[in-house]
C-alpha cells in the first residue's frame, strides 16, 4: 500500500478526486501503526529555503558525523543548564529535572516562560541569552533552526538508536536537512472532533451516528440547533484568539488540511484555492446562524477547555490528551460523557508536538555540549541510570495522556492501563489510535515564515468570520501576506 | 430623614457595590472547587465552600468533591517565587524612588529657576512612552551587560517609570504649600537645604504618603517590562507568575486565589493611605 | 500647618554658619543642584534603548539575520498611510476617550457622595480605594470573568432575572471597547475620587450658604462652587487618566487580545504585534514614537491648561496642585 503522502499527491495532482483520497488515505491510515505517513515526505520540505543562507552555514557545513561521548564521571557541573519551557504541569517537569539533577549530580535551571512564549524565545535566542534546552514546536523548531540557533541531534551518542524508535512521521518532522533537530515531549492531535453525549443524547444521536466529515458535521450541528436541543450555540469551534499562537489559525488550517483544501502545495508556494474560501464562507454563516458562539473569539486556551467542560457545546475540536479532562470529575460537568469522534474516511486535526531542542551559543564546548545532550536525552529519550526506560515519555502518558514520538509508548501495558482507566470505555483506546494515525501535519510549518503568516491569520480570520472585513478580502490579503513572505525569505 | 438623606444612603451603597462586586466574583470562585465553578447555571455564591485553592498554593493537598485527592497546584513555586520578588522589587524600587524624587519634585514645585519648565516637560513626556515599544532595545542591552533577568535590572527599568510619576505629582504638591514658608523658616536660621527637609518634608506627609502608596503600586503592578526582562527567570515577578494560569491547563479557581493573594498587599497599603488622606485638610497649608 | 514668625522680606539672606552652604546659590544653581543627576540617572538607564529604538524606526531590521537597510522615512510613511494604523489610532482615542469619561464620572460622583455625613462614612471611604489597589491585569481577570457568558456575574444574574433568556457576549463586536474601559475606570477612579474628595472639603462652608442665599439649585451649587475648586486635581487626574489608558496594555494582553477580530486593537497592541508577532522591529519602533507623539500632544493640551489657568490665578501653584490653595 502507497503512504499517505503519495495519496495526496495524486490528489494535489488532479489523478484522484477528494472521495477516493478520503477512502485511500483511511485505508493506509487504518493499515500503518504509524502516525501521520504524511511525514515520512523525504525530508527535502526545507530545500525551497533561501540558498543564500552562507553565513549561516555553520550548523550545516560538515556532517558531524564524529559522536561526543557521553560526560565522564568526574565532569565539571558547577555551571548552570539553563531548561526553559512553557507552562504545561510544572510540577512534573520540576520532579524530572530533580530526579535529573540527582541521578548525574547535574546542575540544571528549569523555569517557564509564560505569555508569548514563541515571542520571548525569539528575543532570546536573538538576545544570545543563556539557553541549553527548550521546547519547541515543529513551525518553530524550523524557524530556530535557519539561523543557526539550535543545535542538531547528530553527535549525540545516542542518536541512532532513538531514530530508529520514533514513529516515521514524527522523526521526518524533527528532521531538517537529513539531520534531527529535535527530540520528542508528545505528539499530539490539536482539533481531534469531541463529542458531548450530555447533549446528544438529548437529541438520540448515538456513536454510530458520529459525523464523518466537517460537512457531515455542520449539517448536523444545524439540525441540533433546529430541533432546539440546545438553547445556545452547539458548536465550539477552534476560533479562539486571545493569549495564544495556535488558536483559530491553527483551526484554519486543520479544516483545510481534513478537507483537502488547499492553502499551500507541497513546495509550500500559497495557493488559497477555493474551497479554503469556501471554508471561511461557511464559518461566516456558522457564526450568523448562531452555531458558534461569538465569545469564542475573546477565549484564551483554558476557558476553551473549561467552556466545553461546562458540558453547554455538542461538540469541539480539542487536544486529544484534553479528553482525559473532559472524563475527570474534577475539572468537568460532564465526565464519563465526553467521547472521541473516530476517523472514518475524513482525519481530524492536524499533528500538534511538543520537541526538546538545544539551543547553540558561542559559549558551548564539547564538554557542555555533552552536558547538554545528556539532559535532553534525558527527557526526550531514555534514562540511562535508571533501567533504560523512556521515563519522561511514559510518565506524560500515564499522567496527562500525552502521547509520544516513540511507538513503545501506547504498546506499554503501564500506558495502556492508564488510558483505560479515564476513558469511558474500553474500546476507545483503537479509536484515539486511529485519530493519531490519521493525523496531518502542515508541511508549511517546515517553512521560516509561518510563524509570521499565523501571527497575522489570528487576527485576519476573526475580522471575516465577524463580518469587519469582507471574507474575500482577507483571504486575499491572507494569500498576499503569504507571498509576501515567501518572497521576502527568499530574495533578501 | 428627608429625601436627599436617603439618597445619600442610595448611593453611597451603590457606591460600595460597585466597588465591592467585582471583587465579591473573584473571591466567590476562589472558595469553589472547579466542578462547582463549571456548573451551569452558574452559582452565585459557594454551595461547597473550600479553601483549598489557596492551601493548595503554599504546599497543601486537599480532598475533591469526589473524594479525589487535590495535588499541590503546579505554578506554587513559581507563584511563591514571583510573591518574593514582586515585594523585594516594589520595597526596594518606592525606597529608591521617594529618596531621590523628592528634592527634584521640590525643586520643580518651588525654585523659579531656568530650564524648569523643559524638565516638567520631558517629565511628562517620558511617562507618555509605551514600554511595549521600548522592550526589545532592552532585552538586547541587557543581554550584553548581563542585566537580563535579573532583579537588578528590573528595578533600574521600573525607576524610570516611578521617578517622572512621582516627580510629577509631588512637584504639584509641593508648589501648592504657601510660598512664605521657606522665607519663614530661613529667617529662623535654616539654610535652604534645611528648610526643604526640616519644614517643607514634614508638611507634606500627605503627599509623601500617597505618591509612596502610588509608587509601590506602579511596580507591583507592572507586567510588560517583567514579562520580557524577567520572564523565565529566578527574578520573575508575580504578574508574569500568574499569567502561566493562562495556558493550556485551566485552572480558574486556582488563578482567582492567586488574584486575591495579589491584591492582598497593596490593598493593605491602600487602607493605611486612605487613613493618611483622611488627615489631608489637618495640613491645610493655612 | 502654622507658622507664627514675621515674614521676612523678600531677598534678605541668613547669613551662612558654614564656608560651603545651599544657601549661597541662587534659585537656579540650588534647581540644577538638586534635579540634574536624577535626570543624568534616568538618562543613563533610557538613553540607550530610546535612541536604539530611533535609530531602528528610520530601518528596515531583520535582527534574526541581523540584516539592516536605511529606509528613511519609509515606516513612517507606510503607517500613517495603512488602514490598521488609523484603526488602531482612533480605537485609541475612543478607548481613552470613554475610560476619562467614566473615571472622571465616578470619581467626581464618588467623591461628592463621600463628601456628604452619613454614618458609616469612614467605613465607606476605606471601601472604595480598594479597586485602585487591584492591579490591572488582575482588573482584567476579574472582569473577564463577570463578563463571561459560561461563569460570568452578569450573566448569571441577568439569567435569574429573567432579563435575558440566554448569555449575553460583554465582548462582543460593539461592546468589548465600553466593555474593556469600564473594568478600566473600576480600578482607575478611586485615585481621582480621593484627589477631588481632598479638595470638595476644604471648600468653606461659607461658600454653600452664600450659593443658597442666590438660590443656586444642585447644578448651579456645583457648577459655581465645587467646580472652581475641583478644576485642578480633575486635571491632574485626567493627565494620569488619560496617558495611562493611551498606553494600556495589560488589560487588553488579558481580556480580549486586541479582539474580537481588531476592534478592540490599540495602539499600544498594533505595536506589541507588529513588534513581536510579525517581527517588524522597524515599522513596530516607528508606530511606537508615532504614539508617542499622540501622547504628547495630548500631554501638551494639559501642560497648556495649566500654565493657561496659572496665569488666571497666578497665586496658584505651578504645575496645577494636588492640594487646592485657598484664597
Amino acid at each position: 500500500m502507497k503512504p499517505l503522502y503519495e495519496h495526496f499527491d495524486d490528489l494535489l495532482k488532479g489523478r484522484i478526486d477528494r472521495r477516493t483520497f478520503f477512502k485511500r488515505t483511511a485505508a493506509a491510515g487504518a493499515s500503518t501503526p504509524v502516525i501521520a505517513n504524511y511525514l515520512a515526505q523525504p525530508a527535502g520540505a526545507v530545500s525551497h529555503f533561501p540558498a543564500s543562507q552562507n553565513h549561516f552555514s555553520l550548523t550545516r557545513a560538515g556532517a558531524q558525523t564524529a559522536k561526543l561521548s557521553p560526560p565522564g564521571e568526574g565532569v565539571d557541573t558547577s555551571e548552570q543548564l539553563i531548561f526553559r519551557g512553557w507552562n504545561y504541569r510544572p510540577e512534573v517537569v520540576v520532579d524530572n529535572t530533580d530526579k535529573f539533577n540527582e541521578q548525574y549530580d547535574e546542575n540544571v535551571d528549569y523555569q517557564t516562560v509564560t505569555g508569548d512564549y514563541i515571542a520571548i524565545m525569539e528575543n532570546f535566542h536573538i538576545a544570545n541569552q543563556p539557553l541549553d534546552m527548550a521546547y519547541a514546536n515543529p513551525a518553530t523548531l524550523a524557524r530556530w533552526q535557519l539561523p543557526g540557533w539550535v543545535h542538531d541531534y547528530e553527535a549525540w551518542w545516542n542518536v541512532d538508536d532513538a531514530r530508529g524508535e520514533l514513529y516515521d512521521g514524527v522523526r521526518a518532522s524533527l528532521t531538517i536537512g537529513d539531520k534531527l533537530y529535535g527530540l520528542p515531549y508528545f505528539v499530539s492531535i490539536r482539533g481531534s472532533m469531541t463529542a458531548n453525549m450530555a447533549i446528544l443524547d438529548k437529541a438520540g444521536i448515538t456513536p454510530e451516528q458520529f459525523p464523518k466529515t466537517w460537512d457531515e458535521l455542520y449539517t448536523q450541528l444545524r439540525q441540533l440547533k433546529a430541533d432546539g436541543v440546545t438553547e445556545e450555540a452547539p458548536f465550539l469551534p477552534h476560533w479562539f484568539a486571545s493569549g495564544v499562537w495556535y488558536g483559530i489559525s491553527w483551526g484554519y488550517l486543520f479544516e483545510c488540511l481534513n478537507r483537502g483544501a488547499m492553502l499551500f502545495d507541497e513546495e509550500n508556494v500559497p495557493v488559497f484555492d477555493e474551497q479554503t474560501l469556501a471554508i471561511l464562507e461557511e464559518w461566516r454563516k456558522l457564526l450568523e446562524e448562531g452555531i458558534v458562539p461569538e465569545t469564542v473569539f475573546t477565549m484564551g486556551e483554558p476557558e476553551f477547555i473549561d467552556a466545553f467542560a461546562t458540558g453547554k457545546y455538542a461538540y469541539s475540536p480539542q487536544q486529544i490528551y484534553d479528553l482525559k479532562v473532559f472524563n475527570d470529575p474534577a475539572k468537568s460537568q460532564v465526565a464519563g460523557q465526553v467521547l472521541p469522534v473516530p476517523v472514518d474516511g475524513q482525519p481530524w486535526g492536524l499533528i500538534d508536538e511538543g520537541i526538546y531542542t538545544v539551543p547553540k551559543r558561542d559559549t558551548d564546548t564539547e564538554e557542555k555540549l555533552a552536558r547538554k545532550y545528556r539532559l535532553a536525552g534525558f527527557f526526550g529519550y531514555r534514562d540511562q541510570v535508571d533501567g533504560g526506560e523512556l521515563y519522561v515519555a511514559k510518565r506524560w502518558a500515564i499522567e496527562a495522556a500525552l502521547n509520544s514520538g516513540y511507538k513503545e509508548i501506547l504498546q506499554d501495558p503501564e500506558v495502556i492501563e492508564a488510558y483505560n482507566e479515564w476513558l469511558p470505555n474500553q474500546e476507545l483506546l483503537p479509536v484515539i489510535e486511529g485519530i493519531v494515525n490519521a493525523g496531518q501535519f502542515p508541511q508549511v510549518w517546515q517553512t521560516f515564515w509561518w510563524e509570521e503568516w499565523n501571527a497575522q491569520a489570528m487576527t485576519e480570520l476573526p475580522k471575516a468570520v465577524l463580518g469587519q472585513t469582507p471574507v474575500a478580502e482577507v483571504h486575499a490579503g491572507l494569500k498576499t501576506l503569504a507571498e509576501d513572505l515567501v518572497t521576502r525569505y527568499q530574495t533578501s | 430623614m428627608s429625601a436627599r438623606r436617603i439618597l445619600v444612603y442610595v448611593l453611597a451603597a451603590l457606591l460600595v457595590i460597585w466597588t465591592l462586586v467585582p471583587i465579591y466574583w473573584l473571591l466567590n470562585m476562589s472558595l469553589m472547587f472547579k466542578t462547582e465553578f463549571l456548573a451551569v447555571p452558574t452559582h452565585l455564591y459557594p454551595h461547597g465552600p473550600t479553601i483549598s485553592n489557596y492551601s493548595r498554593l503554599f504546599g497543601a493537598t486537599a480532598i475533591g468533591p469526589g473524594g479525589a485527592e487535590l495535588p499541590v497546584i503546579g505554578q506554587a513555586s513559581i507563584i511563591q517565587n514571583g510573591l518574593r520578588n514582586s515585594v523585594i522589587v516594589a520595597l526596594i524600587v518606592t525606597a529608591v524612588t521617594m529618596l531621590v524624587s523628592l528634592p527634584v519634585a521640590y525643586a520643580l514645585g518651588r525654585l523659579d529657576f531656568r530650564g524648569r519648565t523643559a524638565m516638567l516637560f520631558a517629565i511628562i513626556t517620558s511617562r507618555s512612552y509605551p514600554p511595549i515599544a521600548i522592550i526589545i532595545p532592552f532585552v538586547l542591552l541587557y543581554s550584553q551587560i548581563g542585566l537580563q533577568g535579573t532583579t537588578r535590572g528590573l528595578v533600574l527599568v521600573y525607576l524610570t517609570l516611578t521617578i517622572p510619576l512621582v516627580v510629577w505629582v509631588m512637584t504639584g504638591f509641593f508648589a501648592s504649600l504657601p510660598r512664605t514658608v521657606e522665607a519663614a523658616a530661613r529667617v529662623d536660621g535654616n539654610t535652604r537645604w534645611q528648610a526643604f527637609y526640616r519644614v517643607i518634608l514634614p508638611m507634606s506627609w500627605p503627599g509623601i504618603a500617597v505618591t509612596t502608596a502610588i509608587c509601590f503600586m506602579v511596580c507591583w503592578n507592572e507586567f510588560a517590562f517583567s514579562q520580557f526582562l524577567a520572564a523565565g527567570s529566578e527574578a520573575q515577578t508575580l504578574p508574569p507568575a500568574i499569567a502561566t494560569f493562562f495556558f493550556q491547563i485551566s485552572q480558574p479557581t486556582e488563578m482567582a486565589a492567586v488574584s486575591i493573594i495579589a491584591i492582598i498587599p497593596p490593598a493593605l497599603l491602600a487602607y493605611l493611605f486612605q487613613s493618611r488622606i483622611r488627615n489631608l485638610n489637618l495640613v491645610d497649608p493655612l | 500647618m502654622a507658622t507664627t514668625v514675621e515674614l521676612a522680606p523678600a531677598g534678605s539672606q541668613p547669613i551662612p554658619r558654614s564656608s560651603w552652604s545651599s544657601s549661597r546659590l541662587n534659585d537656579t544653581q540650588f534647581g540644577w543642584l538638586l534635579t540634574l543627576p536624577v535626570f543624568l540617572g534616568l538618562l543613563a538607564i533610557v538613553g540607550y534603548p530610546t535612541l536604539y529604538s530611533l535609530w531602528l524606526s528610520f530601518h528596515r531590521v531583520d535582527l534574526i539575520f541581523k540584516r539592516t537597510e536605511y529606509v528613511g522615512w519609509q515606516n513612517y510613511q507606510a503607517a500613517l498611510t495603512s488602514p490598521t494604523f488609523v484603526h488602531a489610532v482612533s480605537i485609541t482615542v475612543y478607548y481613552t476617550a470613554l475610560v476619562t469619561i467614566f473615571a472622571l464620572a465616578i470619581a467626581v460622583g464618588g467623591a461628592l457622595i463621600l463628601n456628604e455625613k452619613f454614618r458609616g462614612r469612614s467605613l465607606v471611604l476605606a471601601i472604595v480605594i480598594l479597586p485602585w489597589a487591584v492591579s490591572l491585569y488582575a482588573t482584567a481577570i476579574v472582569w473577564k470573568f463577570l463578563y463571561s457568558p459560561e461563569w460570568g456575574l452578569f450573566n448569571a444574574v441577568l439569567l435569574r432575572l429573567g432579563v435575558i433568556d440566554r448569555p449575553f457576549n460583554f465582548l462582543s463586536e460593539h461592546l468589548a471597547v465600553p466593555a474593556v474601559a469600564i473594568a478600566h475606570a473600576w480600578q482607575i477612579a478611586p485615585l481621582g475620587m480621593y484627589f477631588v474628595l481632598a479638595t470638595l472639603q476644604v471648600i468653606p462652608e461659607d461658600l454653600y450658604k452664600t450659593a443658597k442665599v442666590d438660590r443656586l439649585g444642585s447644578w448651579g451649587r456645583f457648577r459655581h462652587v465645587v467646580f472652581p475648586y475641583i478644576k485642578a486635581p480633575l486635571l491632574i487626574v485626567m493627565v494620569l487618566v488619560t496617558v495611562e489608558a493611551a498606553r494600556v496594555f495589560d488589560i487588553i494582553f488579558f481580556m480580549t487580545g486586541g479582539g474580537p477580530g481588531d476592534v478592540s486593537t490599540t495602539l499600544t497592541w498594533e505595536v506589541y504585534r507588529v513588534f513581536y508577532r510579525n517581527n517588524q522591529y522597524g515599522q513596530g519602533s516607528a508606530l511606537g514614537w508615532l504614539l508617542v507623539l499622540l501622547t504628547t500632544i495630548i500631554t501638551t493640551l494639559y501642560f497648556l491648561l495649566l500654565f493657561w489657568r496659572r496665569r488666571e490665578r497666578p497665586d496658584a501653584g505651578i504645575a496645577g496642585t494636588a492640594l487646592p490653595s485657598v484664597e
